[in-house]
């Protein structure tokens, strides 16, 4: 690395990345949120500016709450700004002197209320009814939630629970899986997948218990406090597998930025950059060993024509497409990228009621493209892209991991 | 002829002060300024108001004045003085012999310095270097010269005073061994008057000895050229000093939403020349990253010098070992009767000096009222009310800022305006805040020719974008409510707003600050084409 | 494991073209980026030579790019090579719905938002103002709330464009934008996207259709999507519309690259973006593969030929952190520079010389390979296009567009 880069890279926890702004609007031109909704001054004004201005704020600007963190402007600003982690900092502060609604609260805490729920016997299948009538009386609505959306149901059994029955061969390599909160209670077969695929590649996958939610969703809602809590914690984890020499895989793109990236550049702390360096998306997992020539291509036909929606907190992480590589080496099948922007979910964004018409303006994008494109399947490495997009088009969705998992027949 | 009894030649810090002080006490007084006000030396420094602990080993005096002044300065001037607290810092490079004359000088000047951990330290100035040895927390303060001038202008006025800008002196006229009045002209549109009068106050600053020269008496005034470097953010919460014997670029100021950095001393022979030259502007950097290693990796906005007006009695020295004292000189002794020229000082202490200057106008002019001037604020606070009324029109980090540049009556104002005409809630400049309706306000004032003139006032093409979008707005803006005839001519007046800027980045041109130029040139150049007149 | 035949690092205009141009050779071509590339900035439409060394206005670019210095890029891609990129444009331009027309042996004038008119070689007929002669009845329209654009400016300097021929009464247009934030013209080329927004146009500017030679002058807000808003208000309207240059968000810019990347989908051209490359991985005068910075850590790609987009000054391809040291940041290839003091730069911004500074860039041979300052070959399959190119300085010439295009057409044919 020349001198130049190693100075700057030095310089890369968000705070400091705010004075690289030029104010060139490369961010305004890319944000989804500021295309959906005119009263939004757009990321240029609140992130990188506020920085600026702190010293003479009384407040933080209001408007603020209208990012969505989906990132496009990080990805855009040709300066570096750290200009979406910028606006959850401000966020967070702005929370120091202003009440959350229950609405944030419950949004931010679904690890906790999951935890609840499964600690009664039979609790999923009753909190789901609950949910379902709850949303048939427009509760989630008077809460401040979207009434329009369901509200994921509990999956029968946690991933953890599913876990513990999987037969696995005992391997020399292994890798600890972090489900994050949604494969674990919402989805749990894509950690199924995972738990298989790694296996046909020879790979013995352990889990553990003591992670938490990654966090994201708390970064979002301004619980930063809380948040950090998390990554204290989650960062002694990976660093504790670090040590062994075992990484950590996500099958989660929000999880895996979090864990990688993002803790590093929100609390700036060189232990979690060290951590981080043993974090992996999945398929960045796999196609290391592709690269290494260690990846079982024995792939079964797959016949299918499929959609794939790149989410956005996987562009972020500067990787490209890997699933989209690895899946075109299995015969049979066919992936086009949707190249529709970003589905505006973004994780918890379009479960807020305010926020819900705009979550829903940004996707029509996606939405039309995925009606237009008479695919089998629309494929996702995010678990709240694919609620938008099952919420928006109907469409099936999954993980490309589960692709994969077919591809070995399993 | 408009006649005046004081005609107060130079709008610096000083020559404000004492128009001030004078119109308080009664005296019929204008005051003339070539260009803008502050347009030397008082806006071009530091913006520091010194708790005097930078004198506390040198000059004991300099000391006591700069601490009482200091309070002086926070009490009458609220909005121009943000009071971010000093630190003095000593390196590992530093003599520790240095720090001990220091902490007794202080003591001994009433300047209250607080030892403190280096973990405080840190913690206050994250980005200090580990190399500190000691720090110390000093009353010091950053302050806005060319806001505070303005308001004494304004104060002024409300006792009578006047004052003209862009007006340059030809002459000064006299009689009988007594000056009699002044030949001025307007420096934009050439129009020529004469002001009759009893007393001249030359208060030029670098330009005193020219001055003293139109009424044929020599003044000897060294201007010496003081550099500075403006960083696009804050570096530092505390204005930061090095604790170590005075030297050049050694002290950061955090100032609005930048931080300065300065300053060398170097003689020269013209007080206009306030070019800098990349050895300078490299020596600042190479000192100042001694206290903030990462400095060269913050973007740098511009570099600009301006040059104190030192006073050299016959025989004296000149440069940092000259006095940052001042001089009255009652020019009857050499002859001529209501002449004074008053020169040298700091900005910190200004009100004192207009206060000893107007004491002696008075003993002369037989006027036995008071100085008043550090007791009643420049002007009245901005009420929360109006505040909280604006809070709805601006971001969040924009009131507090706009109400303090535009004092309660422009402030009321533009927010009344902000009320009633939506349309003029658009940022003109969105780095700085300020809305059409602020741009309105002061482009009519007839004190503005140029859109520079709107730049100091309201900061306009001040911030991250250093006018790569305000340039053009302010052009179409100000050919719309701009009052004099020249307000109109587009092209003109935005390329010589962005030349403007272009001054103060042209010794700095590396990092971010070329990046910046790059998109200035490619906007302007490239796509307005603004060299491109007719069709080819 | 190599990534493919060619890898192109930057997604400005060079580096799109540059994959474009790649992959219609039937290569395999992979993009690296970081950031959005200039082109939102950027007017898009394609300046070959404006000025030239002397500040003498070009007639026919030509015949002025035989007389440039040795060192300035044209001289190394050649005037052929010039022509056949700006064919392969057109072409391009045509074959994707947003047609550019114009040739080397004249300018066009492109109306710019301060009223003056900018030379250009390639621009779309929405942009194209060369047929303004001041005998039409010119219109200007402003739109309430867009403050990137003032009437009165326009008026006052078209005028004196054009020979003050005209009296051009200026009209301001509602939308459904006000009452939110301040409006940039992407907002208002997106719901001209609409056809709620066509309609509300073509109603307020009916009345003021006088004869079939009303134009009307817009600032750049005809659409996110070519040029179909355009045709479709002209024939509701029936009379021309023509935009200007505007501030940033530049839209013109922003349908070029839409139009590209559409291009580079369909050539099954792999981008990855947020990923800045940070070194070489070498073998002598061989470049084996790039080293990209990946979140957190790092990931190498390995190709036979790479193509150095990165921009100059302004894109961060370039930068000078410290005086007389400016650097290349990925290969660190040898720079041409004029850092002295004295040459660095003009004191008049905007003056009748050349800025030294700008002129920083990366010096080649004739094929656009990095050589040292002795003119030893630096890399073999490393070639450099568009702004990071030493010897030019792209604002003062007008030449910034012609010089990505052209370059990056010659490094991606050789």
């Amino acid at each position: 690395m020349s001198e130049v880069t190693k100075k700057i890279e030095e310089m890369e926890a968000a705070l400091f990345t705010a004075d690289h702004c030029l104010s060139c609007t490369s961010c305004m031109s890319s944000c989804p949120v500021m295309e959906a909704e005119k009263k939004y001054l757009g990321p240029k004004m609140v992130g990188p500016a506020h920085r600026r201005m702190q010293f003479s704020q009384d407040d933080i600007e209001e408007c603020l709450d209208f990012c969505s963190n989906c990132k496009s402007c990080e990805r855009a600003c040709p300066s570096g700004v750290a200009v979406s982690t910028l606006n959850m900092l401000q966020r967070a502060k702005y929370y120091e002197t202003h009440a959350h609604s229950h609405c944030d609260d419950m949004l931010a805490h679904g690890e906790r209320m999951a935890k609840r729920v499964r600690m009664l016997p039979g609790g999923p299948a009753i909190a789901n009814l609950g949910m379902r009538i709850g949303k048939a009386m427009g509760v989630f609505g008077a809460l401040g939630m979207a009434g329009e959306r369901s509200i994921p149901p509990y999956a029968p059994k946690s991933f953890l629970q599913l876990f513990k029955d999987i037969r696995q061969p005992r391997s020399e390599k292994k890798v600890v899986f972090f489900p994050g909160c949604f494969i674990n209670d919402n989805d749990p077969q894509v950690g199924v997948a995972f738990v298989k695929v790694m296996n046909a590649n020879g790979y013995e996958v352990l889990v553990d218990e003591e992670f938490n939610c990654c966090g994201s969703p708390l970064v979002f809602m301004g619980y930063l406090a809380e948040a950090h809590e998390h990554a204290d914690n989650n960062v002694a984890h990976i660093m504790k597998w670090q040590a062994q020499g075992i990484p950590v895989v996500a099958c989660c793109a929000s999880c895996s930025l979090m864990l990688k990236q993002e803790y590093h550049e929100l609390f700036d702390d060189s232990k979690m950059q060290a951590a981080g360096r043993n974090v992996y998306d999945a398929f960045e997992f796999l196609e290391i060993l592709a690269e290494k020539d260690e990846l079982n291509t024995d792939f079964q036909p797959v016949e299918e024509k499929l959609l794939y929606h790149v989410p956005c907190h996987l562009k972020s992480q500067g990787l490209g497409v890997p699933a989209a590589r690895i899946l075109a080496h299995v015969p049979g099948i066919a992936v086009e990228q949707a190249d529709a922007g970003c589905c505006g979910m973004s994780g918890n964004y379009g479960f807020k009621g305010d926020k819900y018409a705009i979550s829903m303006k940004i996707g029509e994008k996606l939405f039309n493209r995925i009606k237009d494109a008479d695919s089998d399947e629309v494929i996702c490495d995010c678990g709240t892209c694919r609620l938008q997009i099952q919420h928006g088009t109907q469409a099936k969705t999954c993980h490309p991991v589960q692709i994969l998992a077919k591809a070995y027949g399993l | 002829m408009e006649k005046a009894t004081v005609v107060i030649i130079g709008g610096g810090a000083t020559g404000v002060g004492i128009l001030r002080d004078l119109s308080m006490r009664g005296v019929d007084t204008l005051l003339v300024e070539k260009g803008d006000l502050v347009n030397g030396a008082s806006s071009r420094y530091h913006g520091l108001l010194h708790s005097g602990g930078r004198y506390a080993v040198k000059d004991g005096e300099a000391a006591r004045e700069c601490i009482i002044e200091n309070q002086i300065l926070r009490k009458i001037g609220k909005s121009c003085v943000e009071t971010t607290g000093g630190m003095f810092v000593r390196l590992d490079i530093d003599d520790p012999a240095y720090e001990e004359a220091w902490v007794k000088g202080c003591a001994a000047s009433g300047i209250e310095a607080v030892p403190i951990t280096r973990e405080e330290a840190f913690r206050l100035e994250p980005l200090l270097t580990r190399k500190v040895q000691s720090a110390y927390l000093v009353p010091d303060a950053a302050i806005d010269g060319f806001r505070m001038s303005w308001q004494n202008v304004e104060s002024a006025k409300r006792y009578g005073g006047r004052c003209l800008t862009y007006w340059e002196v030809l002459s000064i006229e006299q009689a009988n061994g007594a000056v009699n009045g002044v030949k001025i002209r307007n420096t934009v549109t050439g129009a020529e008057e004469n002001i009759e009068c009893e007393i001249v106050i030359n208060a030029a600053g670098g330009w005193a000895g020219k001055v003293a020269a139109l009424a044929g008496l020599q003044v000897g005034v060294q201007p010496d050229k003081g550099t500075l470097l403006a960083f696009n953010q804050r570096i530092t919460n505390h204005v930061v000093n090095r604790l170590h014997k005075s030297s050049d670029g050694d002290i950061f100021v955090p100032h609005g939403s930048i931080t300065i950095l300065g300053t060398s001393s170097m003689s020269i022979p013209d007080p206009e020349d306030t070019s800098t030259s990349r050895a300078e502007v490299e020596n600042l950097l190479a000192i100042g990253e001694k206290t903030f290693e990462h400095l060269r990796d913050y973007r740098l906005l511009r570099a600009f010098a301006g040059s104190r007006p030192l006073y050299i009695p016959p025989g004296g020295e000149s440069g940092r070992g000259a006095s940052r004292g001042f001089a009255i000189v009652d020019h009857e002794e050499e002859g001529l009767k209501g002449m004074f020229t008053i020169v040298g000082g700091k900005f910190t202490t200004y009100r004192l000096m207009a206060e000893k200057m107007a004491d002696q106008v008075c003993a002369k002019l037989g006027n036995t009222e008071k100085c008043r001037t550090a007791e009643e604020p420049l002007v009245p606070e901005v009420s929360e009310e109006t505040k909280k009324a604006a809070r709805q029109y601006f971001p969040a980090y924009g009131t507090n800022l706009a109400a303090a540049r535009l004092g309660p009556e422009r402030f009321a104002r533009v927010v009344k305006r902000l009320q009633d005409e939506p349309e003029k809630r658009e940022l003109v400049c969105e780095c700085e805040n300020v809305t059409l309706a602020e741009f309105e306000e002061i482009a009519q004032e007839d004190t503005c020719y140029y859109i520079n003139d709107i730049r100091r006032r309201t900061r306009v093409g001040m911030g991250t974008c250093q006018g790569n979008f305000c340039a053009l707005r302010s052009a179409g803006l100000f050919a719309k409510y701009g009052k004099h005839e020249g307000a109109a001519e587009t092209l003109t007046r935005m390329k010589e707003f962005l030349q403007g800027r272009w001054k103060g980045v042209r010794p700095v041109l590396l990092g971010r600050t070329l990046r910046e130029t790059e998109m200035t040139r490619a906007l302007y150049e490239l796509s307005f084409h603004v060299n491109g007149g007719k069709k080819e | 494991m190599k990534h493919a035949d060619t890898i192109v690092i930057g997604s400005g205009l060079a580096g799109l073209m540059a994959a474009l141009v790649s992959a219609n050779q039937r290569q395999q071509v992979m993009l690296l980026t970081a950031g959005a590339g200039s082109l939102t900035l950027n007017s898009g439409v394609i300046d070959i030579l404006g000025y030239d060394e002397n500040h003498n206005y070009v007639e026919c670019p030509r015949e002025a790019m035989a007389s440039l210095p040795q060192e300035h890029p044209y001289q190394k891609i050649g005037v052929a090579n010039v022509e056949k990129a700006v064919e392969f444009f057109l072409d391009f331009t045509r074959d994707y719905g947003f047609p550019y027309h114009g040739s080397l042996d004249h300018q066009l004038l492109v109306p710019t938002a301060v009223g003056t008119l900018k030379p250009t070689c390639l621009a779309p007929r929405c942009l194209d103002g060369t047929s303004l002669h001041g005998e039409e009845q010119i219109v200007i329209v402003g739109i309430k709330g867009l403050k990137d654009f003032y009437g009165n400016i326009l008026q006052e300097n078209l005028r004196r464009s054009l020979d003050g021929r005209t009296e051009f009464p200026v009209v301001e247009v509602e939308t459904p934008l006000q009452g939110g934030r301040d409006i940039t013209t992407l907002d208002v080329a997106r719901w001209l996207d609409t056809e709620d927004g066509r309609n509300s146009l073509v109603r307020q500017l009916k009345p003021y259709v006088k004869s079939d030679s009303t134009v009307f002058i817009v600032p750049q807000i005809l659409g996110t999507r070519g040029q179909e808003c355009a045709a479709a208000l002209h024939e509701l309207l029936g009379a021309e519309l023509l935009e200007t240059t505007c501030l940033p968000p530049s839209v013109n810019g922003l349908r070029l690259q839409k139009m590209l990347k559409q291009a580079l989908k369909d050539l099954n051209v792999e981008i990855v973006e947020n990923t800045k490359v940070l070194r070489a991985v070498s073998d002598g005068q061989r470049v084996k593969g790039v080293v990209a910075k990946a979140s957190i850590r790092e990931k190498t790609y390995y190709a036979d030929k790479f193509i150095l987009a990165t921009g100059g000054l302004y894109s961060g391809g370039i930068t000078v952190r410290e005086f007389d040291k400016p650097q290349e940041t990925v290969f660190d290839l040898p720079v041409y520079s004029e850092a002295e003091e004295e040459n660095w730069s003009n004191e008049e911004l905007f003056g009748d010389k050349a800025q030294g500074f700008a002129k920083t860039g990366v010096r080649t041979d004739s094929s656009l390979r990095p050589v040292d300052a002795d003119n030893r070959l630096v890399y073999e399959n490393v070639y450099v296009a568009g702004r990071n190119l030493g010897g030019y300085d792209f604002c003062f010439e007008h030449s910034g567009n012609g010089v990505a295009l052209a370059s990056a057409y010659k490094a991606a044919m050789l």
